[in-house]
This record gives C-alpha cells, sequence and structure tokens, in this order.
C-alpha cells in the first residue's frame, strides 16, 4: 500500500488524466477523443506509465489508405476514362478534339485509346482525319460508375484500412495502386494499451490529484507545500542537452602555457605579424640563401619594409665575415634588398630578435611569447597555412647547456610530462640546438614538442649582447591536439573549425 | 629534414656489426634518426648542415669514429694532367676537377653516386643555384680539358638520353632534364661548357651532360670528375664530398692542375682547417669540468684530429668535409653530442625575475570572460583570406588591405582586415550544426599604414555574431549595452550604411567623438552569399581605439 500511495505521488498531471480513462478505452484515439488531450501528450504519459510498469503498450501497424495528388482531382472530376467516355459520347471526334474537349492530358488521352481499343469498345472512322467513335457496348458504359470510382469517392470521405476492404474494393485499389500518384498508404502505428496487474491495482486507491507541480514564488509564500505533497519526479529521466560558451581549446592551452611561463617569471612579449625579412631571417644570422626563404615556404607581400641602417650595418658584417664574434661568417655579400621583403613571420622567433633591437633588454631577463606564425603550405589534416608558437627566452651571465636543458625539465613538469629526452639537432641561429621529447603517460609514447638552443655569438653580438641567451619554443596547436585528442587541426583552427566539438571538448588538467 | 638511403647490410660491414636497435641509438645521439627500416633498406633522416653525411661512406666515417675505429686520410696522387679556366659564364664562373682511377663500378655503386649527386645538388646545392656536379668516363676525354662558355645555339652536342644532337637553347626546351632546370640560365648571353682537346663538347654545367662522352656505367674504371658554380668554397666542399666517396669506394684519386686566368690550383685538396679550442670556452658553454684530454677524446669520437694538448687549450684540425664550422661553439657542440645529450646532470641558474603578460592578452581575457558568460563560443580563424570572402560575399566595397604575394592555396591573397568574414566562414561550415549559433572572436586584423617599418599595423578587435530563428537587432544591442556597461564606457550610437547590414538596422558605435565599432542585422543577401537560412546580426569592436593600445 505504501508502494503503491508512493507510485501515485511519482505520476505526472497527464498521467493523472489518462489513467483513470484505461479502463474503458484502449487506444489514443478514444482517449483523446474523451480527454480532450492532444494526441503527443498522451503518447508522452503513456511511454511514461509504461516505464513504470502501469501499463503495457502492444504496438501494432495498420496500412492506411488515403487519396494521393491525383487521387484527390480524379475523385472529384471522375477518372479520365470517364470523362473520354463522357466527351466522346455518340460524336465522331479527331484525337485534337477529344484533348481540347476532355482538357485530358496528352498521355491520359493516349492511355484511354489504347485501353477502349482492347476493350473493343472503340472504333475508327476513316476519313482525311482520323476520328474515333463510341460503339454500341461503348455507349453502354457511358454513365455507369466503376468500381474504382466507387472507391475514389469511400476515400474522399474517409481513410480506409487496407485490410478491411470488401473483396471489391481490394480489387479496385489494386488497379489504382498501380497509377500514378491516385492512392498512398500511409503506414499507422497503433498502440493498444493494457493495463498490468500493477495498474490495475493502482487504479483501485484514490489517485491524489491535488500534489504540488512546479515549486513557484506563490506556494512559498502561502505556505501550501505544507498541506500538499509533491509530485515525486522520475530523476534519472533523460533531458534535453544543453551548450553553454567555451574558450577555445587552444586558449585553454595557451593559457595554461601564458600561466607557466609567468609562474617562471616571464614577461610576455608581442610584435607584428608582417614581418621584414630582416627581423625574421637576417637578425638572428639565418643565411640568405636558406631554403626558409623560398617563395614555397613563405608568404611574401608585395611589397618592400623598412629595415633600421645602423644594426643593418652590423648585421652585414656579422653575415659576410662573423665581425668580432670569433666566426668565419658565410662569406657571401649581404644584401639589404633581401632583407627589406616583406613576409609574414615563419616563427615567433623575429620578435624575440626585435625585443634584442628595439627594447635594449638588459641581463638578468626572461621573456615569453606566444604569437600566430605563417606557413605557405598545402592544406591538410595536420597543416595550415598559419598556427601558433609559444617561446621563451633567458639571458643572463653563466647559463650553460646544462640550465637550458634545467629549465626544459621544469617546463614539461609543470605540463605534467616527467619523463624526457634531449636528442641534439640543428638550428642556423642555436648551437647546441636540441630537440626535448617528452613521454606522454596517457598516450603512452614519446612524443616531441620542444625545440631549443642556445643563441649562436653570430646571432647575438650586432645586439651588443655579450652573456649567453638561452631559448625554447613549442607548437601550440600541437600540444593542444595531443591534449584533446584531435587529429585533424582544421577541426579545431580557422573557420572550418567544428562547432559540434568546441562545445564538447573535454576539460583537461 | 634530409633523407640518407643506405643499406644495414653495408653499415655492418664497413662499420661494424650492429644491431638496428644499436644502431637506431647511436643515430639518436648523434641527432639523426633511423625513420624507417625495410628488410636491409634504412632511411636515415639527416639535418641539412652536414652534407658529408648525404654519402653512406661519409656516415660510415662518422660513425668508425664515434665507435673509435680508425679512418683513413683521404689520399690523392699527382698528376701532370691540366684543366683550362678560360672565359668562362659570368654568372658560373667557377669550376674544379679531378680523376679517379681503379674504380670497380657494379649497379649498386653507380645507384650511390646518382644519389650522392642529386641529394648534394638537392639541398647543399640548393636545386643546383650554387652549384652542379659531374662524372664523365675518362677513356672518352681527351685533355687538356676546357671550361669555357659560349653562345647557346652554337653550342651542339648529343645530350644525355637523347637521340640526336641539339643546340644548347633545344636542350632546354626538348630535354627533360634542360627544361627543370631551364630557370637557371635564364637571361645568360653564354651557357658554360666543357670540352675537350679535340673540342667535343662534354656537358652544359649545370643542365646536363653529353651523351656520348658524359655518361658512366658498370664497365667505367676511370672517370673524370669535376663540379662548377657560383662560389669556390661551397662547389669544392660538395666536390670533395663526392671524390671523397669514390675514394672510400675503392678508387685512387689523382689531381689536376686547374688553371684560371690568375691563378693554378690543385685540385683536389682535402684541406684541414686548423682552429684554436680553448677549455674554457667548451666548459662555459655546456655547463662542464672536462678538462682537456677529456675534450680531446670526445672530439676524436667526433672526427676531429687533435694536433696538441695543453692544460687549457688544444690545436685541432676540422675534418676537411664539415662545411658547418663556422665558430667553435660549432666544435662545442660535437663535443655536447660526443659526451651524449642525456648524459648531462641538468640544472637550473636562478635568474630572478617577475613574470607579466600584456595589455591586450588581459583585455582579451576579460572581455572573452564576459563574452562565455553569455553563452557565445569562442573562434580562432585564420589571417589569411581571399578578398571575395572579405569584400564580395559581405556586399561591401574592397577597403584597403594588406595583399599577399604567391600563394600554394588558391584562394589565399590578403590578410583579414575585418573580423565577422571569418565568423560567416564559420557559420557556413556549421550550417548542419544545432543552433542557435553564438560566436565571438578576439583577435587581430593587418591593416596598411605607411609610417611602419612593416607598412602594416596590427589591430586588436573583437567580434561577435548571433545566428539563429530570431536573431535580431536589439538582442545585438543588449549585448554591446552589456559590455560597454561593463567597461564603464558611455557610447553614442549613428545610424549607417553598410552593405553587410539591413538598412535601418545598422549603427556605428562612438566613444568620445571617435568610431569604436558598428552592428547590424545582417543582410538576407549576405546571409544567401554564405549559404545561410537563418538569421543573423553581428557587432565588431576596435578594441586598440577603446583601449588605447599601440
Amino acid at each position: 500500500m505504501q508502494d503503491l500511495k508512493r507510485l501515485a505521488n511519482t505520476l505526472h498531471p497527464l498521467e493523472r488524466k489518462v489513467l483513470p480513462l484505461l479502463e474503458k478505452n484502449k487506444d489514443v484515439k478514444s482517449i483523446a477523443n474523451i480527454s480532450g488531450l492532444q494526441e503527443v501528450e498522451i503518447l508522452r504519459a503513456l511511454q511514461w506509465l509504461e516505464n513504470k510498469e502501469i501499463i503495457k503498450l502492444n504496438t501494432s501497424e495498420k496500412k492506411i489508405l488515403k487519396l494521393d495528388v491525383n487521387g484527390l482531382k480524379y475523385a472529384k472530376t471522375g477518372l479520365p476514362e470517364s470523362i473520354f467516355l463522357k466527351t466522346l459520347d455518340e460524336k465522331s471526334l479527331s484525337l485534337e478534339d477529344i484533348k481540347k474537349n476532355s482538357e485530358l492530358s496528352n498521355e491520359e488521352v493516349n492511355v484511354c485509346v489504347g485501353l477502349f481499343k482492347r476493350k473493343g469498345i472503340l472504333d475508327t472512322v476513316p476519313g482525311q482525319q482520323v476520328k474515333f467513335k463510341l460503339n454500341e457496348s461503348g455507349l453502354k458504359l457511358i454513365n455507369q460508375k466503376s468500381i474504382e470510382e466507387r472507391l475514389l469517392e469511400r476515400l474522399k470521405i474517409k481513410d480506409l484500412e487496407l485490410d478491411k476492404l470488401n473483396p471489391e474494393d481490394k480489387f479496385a485499389f489494386e488497379n489504382l495502386i498501380k497509377r500514378k500518384e491516385i492512392i498512398k498508404i500511409h503506414d499507422e502505428e497503433n498502440k493498444i494499451i493494457e493495463l498490468t496487474e500493477l495498474g490495475k491495482e493502482l487504479l483501485k486507491i484514490k489517485l491524489d490529484l491535488d500534489l504540488i507541480e512546479t515549486l513557484n514564488p506563490e506556494i512559498i509564500k502561502n505556505e501550501e507545500w505544507k498541506k500538499k505533497n509533491f509530485r515525486i519526479y522520475d530523476i534519472k529521466a533523460n533531458v534535453p542537452k544543453v551548450y553553454g560558451g567555451r574558450l577555445h581549446p587552444l586558449q585553454e592551452t595557451m593559457n595554461q602555457i601564458r600561466k607557466i611561463f609567468m609562474n617562471m617569471g616571464f614577461k610576455e612579449m608581442e610584435g607584428p605579424l608582417v614581418e621584414t625579412a630582416f627581423w625574421c631571417m637576417d637578425s638572428m644570422w639565418i643565411p640568405q640563401d636558406h631554403p626558409a626563404r623560398d617563395v614555397q615556404d613563405t608568404f611574401f607581400l608585395q611589397q618592400e619594409g623598412k629595415i633600421p641602417e645602423e644594426l643593418a650595418k652590423k648585421i652585414a658584417i656579422e653575415h659576410e665575415s662573423g665581425g668580432k664574434s670569433g666566426s668565419k661568417g658565410y662569406g657571401y655579400k649581404w644584401d639589404p634588398k633581401i632583407a627589406k621583403q616583406l613576409l609574414l613571420r615563419t616563427h615567433t622567433t623575429a620578435t624575440t630578435f626585435r625585443y634584442f633591437g628595439e627594447k635594449n633588454i638588459k641581463a638578468p631577463a626572461k621573456y615569453f611569447y606566444i604569437g600566430r606564425i605563417f606557413r605557405n603550405e598545402a592544406i591538410d589534416a595536420t597543416h595550415l597555412p598559419e598556427f601558433h608558437q609559444s617561446e621563451g627566452f633567458i639571458m643572463d651571465e653563466g647559463l650553460t647547456l646544462r640550465d637550458l636543458m634545467g629549465y626544459i625539465k621544469e617546463f614539461y613538469n609543470n605540463m605534467g610530462i616527467y619523463k624526457i629526452k634531449f636528442k641534439p639537432t640543428y638550428n642556423p641561429y642555436t648551437e647546441p640546438s636540441m630537440e626535448c621529447i617528452g613521454y606522454n603517460e596517457q598516450l603512452e609514447k614519446w612524443v616531441e614538442l620542444i625545440n631549443s638552443g642556445v643563441f649562436r655569438p653570430e646571432s647575438l653580438e650586432p645586439y651588443g649582447i655579450n652573456v649567453p641567451v638561452i631559448a625554447w619554443g613549442l607548437g601550440v596547436e600541437r600540444l593542444a591536439m595531443m591534449i584533446h585528442q584531435q587529429k585533424d587541426i582544421r577541426n579545431m583552427l580557422g573557420a572550418t573549425a567544428d562547432l559540434n566539438w568546441l562545445r564538447k571538448h573535454k576539460v583537461k588538467w | 629534414m634530409v633523407i640518407l638511403e643506405t643499406k644495414h647490410s653495408v653499415l655492418n660491414k664497413l662499420v661494424k656489426k650492429l644491431s638496428l636497435k644499436e644502431l637506431e641509438e647511436i643515430l639518436f645521439n648523434l641527432g639523426y634518426e633511423l625513420e624507417n627500416s625495410e628488410g636491409d633498406n634504412l632511411r636515415i633522416d639527416v639535418t641539412t648542415e652536414r652534407p658529408d653525411l648525404l654519402s653512406t661512406y661519409g656516415l660510415v666515417r662518422a660513425l668508425r669514429s664515434y665507435l673509435g675505429l680508425k679512418n683513413e686520410k683521404y689520399k690523392i696522387k699527382k698528376s701532370d694532367l691540366v684543366m683550362n679556366v678560360i672565359d668562362p659564364a659570368k654568372e658560373w664562373p667557377y669550376a674544379v676537377a679531378c680523376i679517379v682511377k681503379n674504380l670497380k663500378f657494379d649497379d649498386e655503386k653507380i645507384k650511390e653516386i646518382i644519389r650522392i649527386q642529386e641529394k648534394l645538388g638537392g639541398t647543399f646545392l640548393r636545386n643546383r643555384r650554387k652549384g652542379g656536379l659531374g662524372l664523365y668516363p675518362l677513356n672518352k676525354i681527351n685533355f687538356p680539358v676546357i671550361y669555357t662558355s659560349e653562345n647557346p645555339k652554337k653550342i651542339k652536342y648529343r645530350p644525355l638520353e637523347y637521340n640526336e644532337e641539339i643546340t644548347g637553347e633545344e636542350i632546354l626546351e626538348k630535354h627533360p632534364t634542360g627544361r627543370t632546370y631551364k630557370h637557371l640560365v635564364e637571361g645568360w648571353k653564354k651557357f658554360p661548357i666543357f670540352k675537350d682537346y679535340k673540342n667535343i663538347i662534354m656537358s652544359m654545367p649545370p643542365i646536363v651532360n653529353s651523351h656520348d662522352v658524359g655518361k658512366i656505367d658498370e664497365n667505367t674504371k676511370e672517370v673524370f670528375v669535376e663540379a662548377t658554380g657560383i662560389d669556390l668554397k661551397t662547389i669544392t666542399n660538395a666536390f670533395n664530398i663526392l671524390v671523397g666517396a669514390l675514394i672510400d669506394m675503392g678508387g685512387d684519386a689523382y689531381s689536376i692542375n686547374v688553371k684560371y686566368e690568375n691563378k693554378n690550383l690543385i685540385i683536389p685538396e682535402f684541406k684541414e682547417e686548423s682552429r684554436i679550442l680553448i677549455v674554457e670556452e667548451v666548459n662555459s658553454l655546456l655547463g662542464m669540468n672536462f678538462n682537456s684530454n677529456e675534450i680531446k677524446k670526445l672530439l676524436e669520437k667526433m672526427m676531429y684530429e687533435v694536433k696538441s694538448v695543453t692544460q687549457d687549450k688544444l690545436e685541432i684540425l676540422v675534418p676537411s668535409n664539415r662545411s658547418d664550422i663556422w665558430h667553435n661553439v660549432d666544435i662545442i657542440d660535437d663535443v655536447a653530442r660526443a659526451y651524449g645529450f642525456n648524459n648531462f646532470e641538468l640544472r637550473m641558474n636562478n635568474v630572478a625575475s617577475i613574470g607579466s603578460t600584456t595589455k591586450s592578452v588581459e583585455i582579451k581575457g576579460a572581455l572573452s570572460n564576459l563574452l562565455v558568460g553569455f553563452g557565445y563560443q569562442e573562434l580562432f580563424t585564420l589571417f589569411v583570406t581571399s578578398k571575395q570572402d572579405q569584400f564580395d560575399k559581405m556586399n561591401i566595397k574592397e577597403m584597403k588591405h594588406i595583399k599577399l604575394g604567391k600563394s600554394v592555396e588558391s584562394g589565399i591573397n590578403m590578410i583579414r582586415c575585418w573580423l565577422l568574414p571569418e565568423l560567416m566562414k564559420a557559420l557556413n561550415n556549421n550550417r548542419s550544426i544545432e543552433y542557435p549559433h553564438k560566436l565571438f572572436e578576439i583577435s587581430h586584423v593587418t591593416v596598411p599604414d605607411e609610417t611602419k617599418d612593416v607598412k602594416s599595423k596590427d589591430l586588436l578587435r573583437l567580434s561577435l555574431v548571433n545566428c539563429h530563428s530570431n536573431a535580431n537587432f536589439t538582442e545585438i544591442k543588449q549585448i554591446l549595452d552589456f559590455l560597454m556597461d561593463s567597461l564603464e564606457i558611455k557610447y553614442e550610437i549613428k545610424e549607417n550604411e553598410h552593405g553587410s547590414f539591413i538598412p535601418g538596422r545598422c549603427c556605428s558605435i562612438y566613444f568620445n567623438k571617435k568610431e569604436i565599432g558598428f552592428m547590424g542585422e545582417v543582410h538576407p543577401a549576405v546571409l544567401k552569399n554564405w549559404g545561410l537560412e537563418m538569421p543573423a546580426c553581428a557587432l565588431e569592436l576596435y578594441l586598440n581605439d577603446i583601449f588605447k593600445l599601440e
């Protein structure tokens, strides 16, 4: 009894309306008629009642016949064949005249001629122009209604169920369904409702129709809740999905990187996206014939920029002969014209060297940058013409390769990566240079994320920097894709981003 | 990234027996990578600054040295043969050459030679822009050889794998290699040629050899080798790597006396540069406490010859085929590689400083927070875009913008000068995703500015767009009100005309008499251009002007 009472209190108002009707009514239509509820509401209530095992729903399928486009027309006018017969009547008419008088289409007239010729009720009248005439048996048919037309008239009044047709109608249906858009078949699901034992029990007790549905200010004020029961909700029921606004996963990754750098005492830099080749390459001792300067790797602008003249002189010497840095230099003639080319920066180190050249940075100093960079590349799952790079440098007396390794290890630890390996590599403006490979515990594999090095003396001398500068950088997308296990960069960056994925991406620490 | 293709069995024979795993580890420590292996075939990723490793024989020397095995120095015998350099093309003035005898070529060795030539040409010689290499069967050549130049119309010979003699000009049009490298000699009045004493044309560098006298095969025992190009140092380097490989294949190299108008060179000369390395220099860069003998041992693993050692310095010889030693730091890097990067004890010298970020980053963070609270999804769209997207589809006239030169992707020809079109593009790409769509981006646009060294400036903007069945002006103005109120900005609005928006439903936004943005209901014609069947309203704010950013 206690259980039944509780069960009664879980009933939604719709359920409470529908349930008492189920004793006498077993289908949705009749419940709709009696209750005045909409069919969708009843169906929802029935679904809930079934979930609570109060009723059992047996679904049967019915095939319902309805008039289609042509059927609707013919139900009014009669079928083309009777129009044909009525038009011809006792006259002799040419095909053209029949069409004109009957307003039937070419196709319809041709079908009728074929049909009636086969039945032997239509004769041809010879002459200049071929005419048609009905014979005796044909004339008898004029005012007879065909079984097909009778079916159409009945369907005009109401839809019929296929299984309930009498044999004559069934025969007519089979003729009509072969013809174009006269009858359509509609599959109708019919639910037969059956009360379970539990349902029958429930009907015996009085259903408390006065439950509190939605708690509102009124009820709180007048303390109605003290007198009434709350309806018990089905708290396990599924609810519609909602999505909130989110920061972009790349922004989240950038914020994480920014936090690590700032915690380690780094100051953030900023610099222009359009750069001169001077700041992007020459300023850090990248030779003027370096492959990165090829058009297929870099976006060039159709304009030249300006370069700082005094510094350019020093850079020229550094490239040509190594200046006083202890270097041999590249041994070529440095060309200021090449340095003036404007381009979309290919790495954030352009900004690092702008800071060396323009901000007069003094040791000890730690700076970082997170910025957009560009490559003139074909687009695929791992390449877009632009992406983000993050890099940091430290300038101070006494810094060594070992310190670079130590700082990188610290940086990785902050990202939750503890196992790392170093691999020497080549980079035109750092020596030694190294890649740092971290072991990703989740993916269970080694991933290369960081590139690093000690800036070459040739790259620093023009700025009067005579203390070591160590630096490292990483690709932001690469890291974010790894964190979020996203394999296609296009789903993340650019207007091709997948909004569904952005809405649903997981929170990562 | 450059790939050296070689064979495991060859390395086992010429270095010592190494398992794939051992080899992989040694390569990793040296800074290279076993990219993949298929049976005996290995693909090794070596870095571009070491052209000497582009030949199997070069790699063999490096590995032997690293493992403590001795390498023989390259030996050169003298010959009295002469090559005259007379009136060379001014664009391609340098040539060096020598001969190599007693070669036992087989199919594999010929392939290796071709590989070295191609890899050096493609990387170190920058697709032959800096120089080219050639080999000829010695028995078909009569000395003295001449390196000179000639009007391309008058050059006539049968290029490699071609059926008939054609002129230099025709080679550029008809011969496949000629077509590939045609751009190298564009505009040259005279083309470089090698010819022998009997005036037989041997080749037309840097394009193609003669089929009759410039083709080597398995029967070739003796060769004439040459390199030509724009810079003597570079071509000598490439030439030495090729000749070194021929010597390591078992050949005997004989020098040639190359006579220029004003100098004589005896080629080849495997010149080892002498350098002084200070112990302190090494230790201060690496953070180590090596003594000079420890450094000596490490240097020897990396093919350096140490002539003398004192307590605080070493006199060393740099291997002749190393073109990447500009400074002592390059040698110290090799010391570190020999020691093993993963053997260093890590440390973190304390560098005291206080972290900080920029005003732009802080503004972006604060505004993003407000918008996310309103249910806006942040986007990161691209800077590179097209005039069609930025202007045509938005129904507006072209604005001043930064044009881009050649792009690999068609449809990229400018940098964005406003953000909204890129958000519209995102709406277009996400038409099938459940609505409502509320998107925002806070990022830069780039506009021309002649006063700047880079002729442009990046401006921070905020753009947002609502797209759903009843998106309207009120909705967007509510957001503006909220944002401006949060920022304590008293703004004014003036109706304006903007092709992207419905007339009478768009406006400019002003603050202190300065325009700081615009907003409106997006015009149905624009919606149609972007394939959208939902109304949209949008706002774009000039954060630079609002916050006086520079």
